[in-house]
């Protein structure tokens, strides 16, 4: 029998927990509203070609939330403007190289990752007790706050790579394809990397007590 | 019929379950696999939970400058790039009763700006230049420190000096002549004429033969260290600039009057150490 705090329905369309998108998602550019294949962004992304300011300007505008969540989480904080304002020159440099065969989006978040994976490695060789690095603004109180600070030491504990996957899929709500593609991974790993990280989270959480499986 | 899963094929195919990437009929399969198998639930469950704290995670947003220091920085880019300079339109000149104060006004900004320009361009080309000499003496400081010595002796007017007598020449008591911390040995020391003002470089042997090289000078010098990152670290009192440097770590923090630049440290524990022997011996110091 399954325990008690797992309800399931076993009715012939079983409610079984399912991954809902999550809200920071939404800030996504809307990619419904336009027809299949169409990148809302391929327009902008010509403009800034051109070396026009204002595209560029809304190219940032759309993906830099986007592009910061990434290098704030992967690189931490403290470095995450400086990722960031590297990933946004490196896209305006090198836009030209662009091919248009991912979307705009995808090809920026490819940048993010790479970046931010990078200034980790290079900055892994510097952290050490001895020296004391900024700390992540801590604003919530009580379980909840507990929980939040122990899944935040969860991610800064598990691969960098891993990582990046989990929160391309959680916190970006990325298909599988698109972090295949953001990655450069085939995107028949990408499920059993999820696996992994998720499984390596959860068992830290539960060794910090924080999970009830 | 539905077809069956076990144990070990649910919990490789785990996430793709609940992310929604599975296609419908492997999908029924671990649906009625799930309904039996608690162990494989309760994972389906934890996932769920993981799920929910993420999503509760602060996302943070870009300072509210960014964009302005990106934009600041692609105007200084193109505006310096070769392209521009080559398709740059040619001057009109102006005629009329008007033309000689005209010429005259332009003469003076046109120098103006030139003048900047060119300051502006020197300082550019000198900051790339520095770099470059430091980068090769980065390259070769580990395999050879005589000649890692040799490049800035070379390119800089500069001298060997014992650590007591370089007094006289920069004026202020180096920081190594007052000795060095255990398990370090000082090789040499010079004085060498850079462009921004003299600095003192000394080069230490660790007991495995490797090298360390510590510079004493005014004012920080980033240009040394060209367009690799820096980081910012905290030791005691002091804020440290660390940058890579290949397979060696440096970094640069003020000590008391001067700043000190160690380059060729093994890891942040060696710059803490050194920060921290540097520190005692400066506060031990009679004022």
């Amino acid at each position: 029998m399954i325990a008690a705090s797992a309800p399931m329905n076993t009715a012939e369309t079983p409610d079984l927990p399912r991954r809902k998108p999550d809200l920071a998602a939404s800030n996504r550019v809307q990619e419904d509203a336009f027809a299949p294949g169409i990148d809302p962004l391929a327009e902008i992304a010509a403009a800034c070609r051109q070396g026009n300011m204002a595209a560029r300007r809304q190219l940032y505008d759309a993906c830099s939330q986007h592009v910061y969540r990434v290098a704030a989480r992967v690189a931490g904080e403290q470095d995450a403007a400086d990722v960031t304002q590297q990933v946004f020159l490196q896209a305006f440099r090198s836009l030209d190289k662009f091919d248009g065969r991912s979307r705009v989006e995808t090809w920026l978040h490819r940048i993010a990752v790479n970046e931010a994976l990078q200034h980790l490695r290079r900055n892994r060789r510097h952290k050490h007790s001895d020296l004391d690095w900024e700390p992540m603004d801590k604003v919530d109180s009580g379980r909840q706050a507990e929980q939040k600070d122990a899944l935040e030491q969860a991610l800064a504990n598990i691969d960098p790579e891993l990582k990046s996957i989990f929160l391309l899929r959680e916190v970006e709500d990325y298909s599988y394809h698109d972090i295949a593609e953001s990655l450069h991974i085939p995107e028949g790993t990408v499920g059993s990397r999820l696996n992994r990280a998720r499984r390596d989270l959860q068992q830290q959480l539960q060794e910090m007590g924080f999970s009830r499986t | 019929m539905n077809r069956e899963m076990d144990c070990t094929e649910a919990r490789e195919r785990l996430s793709d379950y609940f992310d929604g990437e599975m296609p419908d009929d492997q999908q029924r399969a671990m649906a009625d696999h799930l309904a039996d198998c608690e162990s494989c639930a309760l994972e389906l469950v934890s996932f769920a939970d993981l799920s929910t704290i993420t999503a509760s995670l602060d996302h943070p947003l870009p300072p509210a400058g960014l964009w302005g220091e990106i934009a600041a920085q692609l105007q200084t880019e193109e505006t310096l790039s070769p392209e521009n300079l080559a398709t740059a339109q040619p001057f009109r000149w102006t005629t009329g009763r008007y033309a000689p104060l005209v010429m005259a006004l332009a003469a003076s900004v046109v120098f103006a700006i030139g003048w900047f320009g060119y300051q502006s361009n020197l300082s550019m080309i000198g900051n790339l230049a520095i770099a470059s000499v430091f980068d090769q003496y980065f390259d070769t400081l580990h395999q050879d420190p005589v000649a890692a010595q040799q490049i800035l002796l070379t390119k800089y007017d500069g001298q060997t000096v014992d650590a007591e007598n370089a007094v006289h020449l920069v004026g202020y008591r180096p920081a190594v002549a007052d000795g060095v911390p255990a398990g370090y040995s000082l090789h040499t020391t010079n004085v060498i004429r850079m462009p921004r003002g003299d600095c003192v470089h000394s080069q230490f042997q660790r007991a495995d033969g490797s090298t360390l090289a510590i510079f004493e000078h005014d004012g920080e010098r980033p240009a040394w260290f060209g367009k690799r990152p820096a980081t910012q670290a905290v030791h005691g009192d002091k804020n440290l600039h660390v940058v890579d440097v290949d397979q060696r770590v440096a970094a640069t923090w003020r000590q008391g009057d001067r700043h000190l630049t160690v380059v060729g440290a093994h890891n942040a524990e060696e710059l803490g150490q050194l920060a921290g022997w540097f520190g005692e011996r400066t506060n031990l110091m009679p004022e």
